[in-house]
C-alpha cells in the first residue's frame, strides 16, 4: 500500500531519514517507534506528501501510496487517499464546530452536498462522535478532539490513515479510547493505519509491524527496520517495559500484551520475589525528622472558575526529600493544584511553603518557594540563546553570575550557549526550563506533565533527576499520567478525581493493586506486588519448558 | 457502513437536547408550524435589518426613528439565539447611547445653532483671533438641542439596525453564505474567527507563566517575554493549521498555480517570523520545493476571464445607478438611474454565481431560503419603498422642520413601517435551546 523506495529526505544539507526503502503491506496497522529526533514525523509526513511539498525538503527516492507517486500528487489529491493528522488536533481545525469541521475537507474536494450529508453522518458514526455533532471543537475533551480530527480525515474517505501520535496529550482511559476507534478502524474498516507514538505499552499488542527509525553508522540519516513487533523490539533501543521484562528474563521475543506475558510466566513456572530495596536506587527510606515536618502545607485549599470548581478543599502536605505523583483524568485538578501552590493560581485555603504563603509574597520570592515547571515547558523561554536565557535566570533568581549553566551541565545536558532554545529537542528544552527553575533553590519543584514527548531513555533520565533533587532535600511533586514513570519515580501517589483526592499513599500500595494505575510488569507478575523491573528477582524457573523459538503470541496452556 | 461499530463515548457533557424524547403527550407540528421554527438564514437577517437602517438614513424624524428602534430591540431581545455573538444587545445599545450623548454635548459646548428658546446659558470662552470660527459655551437652545439629538438618533438608530444584524445572524454562518467565488475570503475570515480565542488563550497562558520566572523585569523587557511565545506560538500553530488544511484537500481542485502559493506564503511568511531573530531556520524552510510549470490554461479560460471584468462593471453601474436614485433630484434621475441599478445587480449576481461554478468548492448544508424568508424579504423591500415613497410625498413629516422646534409630526404611514418591519417577529420563533439548524 505504501512503498518507499531508496528514500533520502534532508533539510539544509542535513540528512534527516534515509535511505529507506521499505513497503507496508495494505490493511495492516503499522507502529513507527524510534527515539526522539530520528525523524518520525518526517517519515510520516511524507508519506502523504507534506514532506516535501509542505515543508520544504531535499528529498530523493520514491514514496508511492496506493500507486500515487507523491513526486507527482500535491497533498490536496491524496486526500482522498491518506487522511493525515496531526500531533495537535485542536491546531488543526479549521471550523468551530465538529460537523462543520468534518465536512470541510469534502467541501474542499468538491463532494456532492447529498454524499457529503451521508459520509458526515458515516464518519460521526464510525468514531462515536455523533452526540456531540453540533457542539464547539474548543469545549470538547482532548480525545473527543483527537477522535473529531480523525473522523474529519476519514471523511474524505481515505484508504490509509497517518497518526502523529494521536495519544501523546490524553489521559490514559482518553488514550485507550482513540486507539480502540482506530483498531477497529484497521478491523472493521479494512484501512491501512500508520501511527507513531511513544508510549508503545498502550499500542504494541494491536500492532501488525512496527517501523523502528534509528541512526546508523554508516548512513547519514536515520535507517528504518520494519517487521513484526516482538522480534523489532527485543533489539530495537527503545524498550516499552515488555521488553525490559523479556531482556531481563531473558525471552529471545517481547510478548506483545500483559495477557501473553503472564501465559509466559506460568508456562515457565517462573516464581518471583520482590526485592523492594532493588527499586528507584536514591529513595532511601524517609528516616530522619526531615520527612516529618512537611515542607510545604495545603488546608482546605479551593480553587474555582466562575461555576467550575477545580480543587475542592484539598488538604496535602509534602515532606522534603520525597517524590510525589499527582495522577487523575484530564482535568481532575492535578494543574490547578500546582500552580495553586505556587501561588499564581487564586485560591481559598491556607497554604504555607517554608513558612511563607506564596500568595502574598512577591513573584521572586514565591519562586523561590516553590519553581514549577509548566506543561508546555517553551512558555518560560523568550531570549534568542541559551546562553542568554541562563544569564536571565541568575539574574532573576539573583545567584553568582554561571549558576544556571552550571545547573545544566549537571543535569547532564550539555548545550551550547549559542543555540536557539526553540531549536532544543523537547527534552532538551525541559532540561533547560527545569535548570532555569531550580537557578532560584526552590524548597518544592513541581512538574507538570513532564513525561510528554520523551522516549523512553529521556524518561529514565529525567527520574534520576528527579530522584537527585529529592536527595537534595527538595520535595518533588509530578504531575502526569504516565504510570509506568510514577512507578518507577514516585514514593508517594496522590489521585485526584474532580477536584478532590480520592487516594493518597505510598506508591506500592496505590499502584500495584490498581487495574489502571498499575504498571505493565506490576500486571503480569500480579498478585505479587512489584512495580519495577529492577526489584524483580527471579527466585525459580522451570527451564524444561522452554523451548527456543517459542512464539509469546501463541495461545498457552493456561495457569 | 455506516453501523459498523458501536462504542461506548465519553458524553460527560453530551448535549441533552440530542436525546431529549418527544414529548408524547405533544400534537405532531403542522407544517407551518415547523416552517416558522426553521432558524432564518443569517443573510435574510442581513437584509431585513439593512432595510431598517435604509428607512432611518431617509429620515430625521424622531417619532419615526424611534419606532424603528422599538422593533428592531424587540426582535433582537425575542429571537436572538444563545452564541456569544447574541449577547452583544447592551453593547450596541450603549455605543447608541454614547453616539448621542456626545452629538449633543458637542452641540452644547460648540454648536452653531444657538437661536430660539435658552433652555441654560454655559460660560463662554472667547478664543483667539486665529481660531475664530469656532465659539466655546454660550446659550444653549431647545431648538439646538433638538437638531443635535434628531442628527444623533438617526445615526444611533442605524447602528442598532447594524446591531441587531450581528446580534440574530451567527457571523459564521453568514461567512458560511458568502458566495462560492468569495469562498478563500470567507476561509481566511472563518479561520481568524477561530483562531482569535486560542490568541487570547496562549497569551493569558504565557503571562501567567511569565511570574513563574519571578515576573522578569519591566517595561520592553516584560513586554517581549510575552509577546515572543506568543508569536512562536501562534506562528506554530499556523503551520499546523496550513498543513491540516492542506492534507485536507484544500486547493485540491484548482490549476497548481492558484492555490498553493497561498499557503506557501503563509508558511514562508510564518517562517521568517519566527526565525526574524538571527538563528538559522530549524525546520520551516519552504523554499526548496520543486515548482511544476504551470503548462495552459485550463477549459473555459475565456470565460474565466470576463467574469471579474463583468463583476467590476457590474458593481460601477450599481454605485452609479444607487447615487443617481438616492442622491441626485428625483425627476430627472429615475430614468436612467434605476435601468443602471437593475442592469448592474444583474450583473454582478451573474458574475457571482458563473465564478462559482468555477471554483469547485461544495458545501455542507447550505442554507435555503424558505418561504417564511421570502415574506421577510419582501416585507423589506416593501418597507424600504414605503420610505422612499413617505420622503417623495410628505417630505415634510419625514423630514421636519429644525427652526423654531416643534413637536415631530406623527404619519399613519409610521405605523406601517413598524409593522412590516415587526414582521419576523409575526414569522419566526424563539430558536429553541441547542435548536434545530
Amino acid at each position: 500500500m505504501i512503498t518507499f523506495d531508496d528514500v533520502t529526505i534532508g533539510y539544509e544539507g542535513r540528512a534527516v531519514l534515509g535511505p529507506i526503502s521499505l513497503t507496508i503491506p495494505e490493511g495492516d496497522l503499522c507502529l513507527v517507534v524510534g527515539r526522539t529526533g530520528t525523524g518520525k514525523s518526517t517519515f510520516l509526513g511524507a508519506i502523504n506528501g507534506l514532506v516535501p511539498w509542505f515543508t520544504g525538503a531535499e528529498m530523493s527516492g520514491r514514496v508511492s501510496v496506493g500507486g500515487l507517486d507523491t513526486r507527482s500528487h500535491r497533498p490536496p489529491d491524496l486526500a482522498t487517499v491518506v487522511g493525515y493528522v496531526a500531533q495537535n488536533p485542536l491546531a488543526g481545525f479549521v471550523t468551530d464546530r465538529v460537523e462543520d469541521e468534518i465536512a470541510y475537507g469534502m467541501e474542499q474536494l468538491g463532494v456532492a452536498p447529498t454524499a457529503m450529508r451521508t459520509r458526515v453522518e458515516e464518519a460521526l458514526d464510525l468514531m462515536g462522535i455523533a452526540p456531540l455533532r453540533r457542539r464547539a471543537l474548543a469545549e470538547l475533551s482532548g480525545g473527543q478532539q483527537q477522535r473529531v480530527a480523525i473522523a474529519a480525515v476519514l471523511a474524505a474517505q481515505p484508504r490509509v490513515l497517518v497518526l502523529d501520535e494521536p495519544t501523546s496529550a490524553l489521559d490514559p482511559t482518553a488514550a485507550h479510547d482513540v486507539l480502540a476507534s482506530i483498531v477497529s478502524l484497521v478491523h472493521e474498516a479494512g484501512l491501512t493505519v500508520v501511527i507513531a507514538e511513544h508510549r508503545l505499552e498502550r499500542v504494541m499488542d494491536v500492532a501488525d509491524t512496527v517501523v523502528w527509525l534509528h541512526r546508523s553508522n554508516t548512513d547519514p540519516g536515520s535507517i528504518a527496520e520494519i517487521g513484526d513487533p516482538p522480534t523489532i523490539l527485543t533489539h530495537a533501543d527503545i524498550t516499552p517495559p515488555l521488553a525490559a521484562l523479556a531482556h531481563r528474563l531473558g525471552w529471545e521475543k517481547t510478548p506483545r500484551s500483559v495477557r501473553s506475558a503472564r501465559r509466559q510466566v506460568a508456562r515457565e513456572r517462573i516464581i518471583i520475589s520482590v526485592d523492594e530495596d532493588g527499586r528507584a536506587p536514591s529513595s532511601s527510606p524517609p528516616s530522619d525528622s526531615q520527612s516529618t515536618d512537611p515542607v510545604a502545607r495545603m488546608t482546605g485549599v479551593t480553587v474555582a472558575y466562575g461555576a467550575l470548581t477545580a480543587l475542592d478543599h484539598i488538604d496535602l502536605a509534602l515532606a522534603a526529600g520525597t517524590v510525589t505523583a499527582l495522577m487523575g483524568r484530564n482535568g481532575s485538578g492535578k494543574s490547578s493544584l500546582l500552580w495553586a501552590l505556587q501561588g499564581a493560581l487564586a485560591s481559598t485555603g491556607d497554604i504555607i511553603v517554608d513558612r511563607d504563603d506564596p500568595r502574598s509574597v512577591s513573584a521572586a520570592r514565591a519562586r523561590s518557594l516553590v519553581a514549577l515547571v509548566p506543561q508546555t515547558p517553551a512558555d518560560l523561554l523568550y531570549l534568542p540563546t541559551v546562553g542568554e536565557e541562563c544569564d536571565q535566570a541568575d539574574r532573576e533568581s539573583d545567584v553568582p553570575a554561571g549558576t544556571t549553566a552550571a545547573l545544566l551541565q549537571q543535569l547532564g545536558l550539555d548545550l551550547d550557549p549559542a543555540q536557539a532554545p526553540a531549536d532544543l529537542s523537547e527534552g532538551q528544552r525541559l532540561g533547560l526550563v527545569l535548570a532555569i527553575q531550580l537557578s532560584s533553590r526552590p524548597a518544592v519543584v513541581a512538574l507538570d506533565e513532564p513525561t510528554r514527548g520523551l522516549d523512553y531513555t529521556m524518561k529514565d533520565h529525567l527520574r534520576g533527576l528527579l530522584r537527585g533533587l529529592a536527595v537534595q532535600g527538595i520535595a518533588v511533586v509530578v504531575a502526569t499520567h504516565d504510570v509506568e514513570f510514577v512507578a518507577a519515580t514516585a514514593d508517594r501517589v496522590v489521585v485526584l478525581a474532580e477536584g478532590e483526592i480520592v487516594a493518597d499513599g505510598d506508591t506500592r500500595s496505590i499502584c500495584a493493586g490498581s487495574v489502571t494505575l498499575s504498571p505493565q510488569v506490576a500486571k503480569v507478575m500480579w498478585p505479587k506486588r512489584v512495580l519495577t523491573i529492577d526489584e524483580l528477582v527471579v527466585a525459580h524457573r522451570d527451564e524444561s519448558t522452554r523451548e527456543p523459538g517459542d512464539s509469546p503470541a501463541e495461545p498457552a496452556v493456561a495457569r | 457502513m455506516s453501523r459498523l461499530l458501536t462504542r461506548p463515548v465519553d458524553f460527560a457533557r453530551a448535549a441533552p437536547a440530542e436525546e431529549a424524547p418527544l414529548d408524547s403527550g405533544a400534537r405532531p407540528l403542522s407544517l407551518i408550524a415547523l416552517a416558522l421554527r426553521r432558524p432564518v438564514p443569517p443573510l435574510v437577517w442581513w437584509a431585513w435589518a439593512l432595510s431598517g437602517a435604509v428607512v432611518a438614513s431617509l429620515t430625521t424624524n424622531v417619532v419615526l426613528l424611534t419606532l424603528i428602534a422599538a422593533v428592531m430591540v424587540a426582535t433582537m431581545l425575542a429571537r436572538r439565539g444563545t452564541g456569544p455573538w447574541a449577547r452583544a444587545v447592551k453593547a450596541y445599545l450603549i455605543l447608541a447611547a454614547v453616539i448621542v450623548i456626545i452629538r449633543v454635548g458637542l452641540q452644547m459646548v460648540l454648536g452653531s445653532l444657538r437661536s430660539g428658546r435658552v433652555l441654560f446659558t454655559l460660560p463662554e470662552v472667547h478664543l483667539p483671533a486665529w481660531v475664530q470660527g469656532i465659539r466655546l459655551g454660550g446659550p444653549v437652545t431647545l431648538d439646538g438641542v433638538a437638531l443635535a439629538f434628531a442628527d444623533a438618533w438617526r445615526l444611533a438608530v442605524m447602528i442598532i439596525c447594524l446591531g441587531a444584524a450581528n446580534v440574530l445572524a451567527n457571523p459564521r454562518g453568514t461567512l458560511r453564505a458568502m458566495p462560492a467565488v468569495l469562498h478563500r475570503v470567507s476561509t481566511a475570515l472563518a479561520i481568524a474567527m477561530a483562531v482569535a480565542p486560542q490568541f487570547i488563550e496562549s497569551a493569558a497562558r504565557i503571562r501567567r507563566a511569565r511570574r513563574l520566572r519571578g515576573g522578569a523585569g519591566t517595561g520592553w523587557r516584560s513586554v517581549r517575554g510575552v509577546l515572543l511565545p506568543v508569536v512562536e506560538d501562534a506562528v506554530d500553530r499556523s503551520i499546523s493549521l496550513a498543513a491540516g488544511m492542506e492534507a485536507r484537500g484544500y486547493g485540491a481542485h484548482s490549476s497548481a498555480g492558484v492555490t498553493t502559493p497561498g499557503t506557501r506564503v503563509w508558511a514562508t511568511v510564518s517562517a521568517s517570523t519566527t526565525r526574524s531573530g538571527a538563528q538559522s531556520g530549524r525546520s520551516m524552510t519552504p523554499v526548496g520545493r520543486r515548482e511544476e510549470p504551470i503548462t495552459g490554461n485550463r477549459g473555459g479560460d475565456r470565460s474565466e476571464r470576463m467574469v471579474p471584468l463583468v463583476l467590476v462593471a457590474g458593481l460601477l453601474a450599481t454605485i452609479i445607478g444607487a447615487f443617481g436614485l438616492l442622491g441626485l433630484p428625483a425627476a430627472r434621475s429615475l430614468m436612467w438611474a434605476v435601468p443602471l441599478l437593475v442592469v448592474g445587480l444583474a450583473a454582478c449576481f451573474a458574475a457571482l454565481v458563473v465564478a462559482g461554478h468555477q471554483t469547485h468548492v461544495t458545501r455542507y448544508r447550505p442554507e435555503r431560503i424558505g418561504p417564511r424568508d421570502v415574506v421577510i424579504l419582501v416585507s423589506a423591500l416593501a418597507v424600504v419603498g414605503l420610505a422612499v415613497a413617505l420622503s417623495r410625498l410628505i417630505g415634510g413629516v419625514m423630514d421636519p422642520a429644525v427652526t423654531p422646534v416643534t413637536w415631530p409630526p406623527f404619519n399613519v404611514g409610521f405605523l406601517v413601517v413598524a409593522g412590516l418591519l415587526a414582521v419576523p417577529l409575526l414569522v419566526t420563533r424563539a430558536p429553541d435551546e441547542g435548536g434545530v439548524r
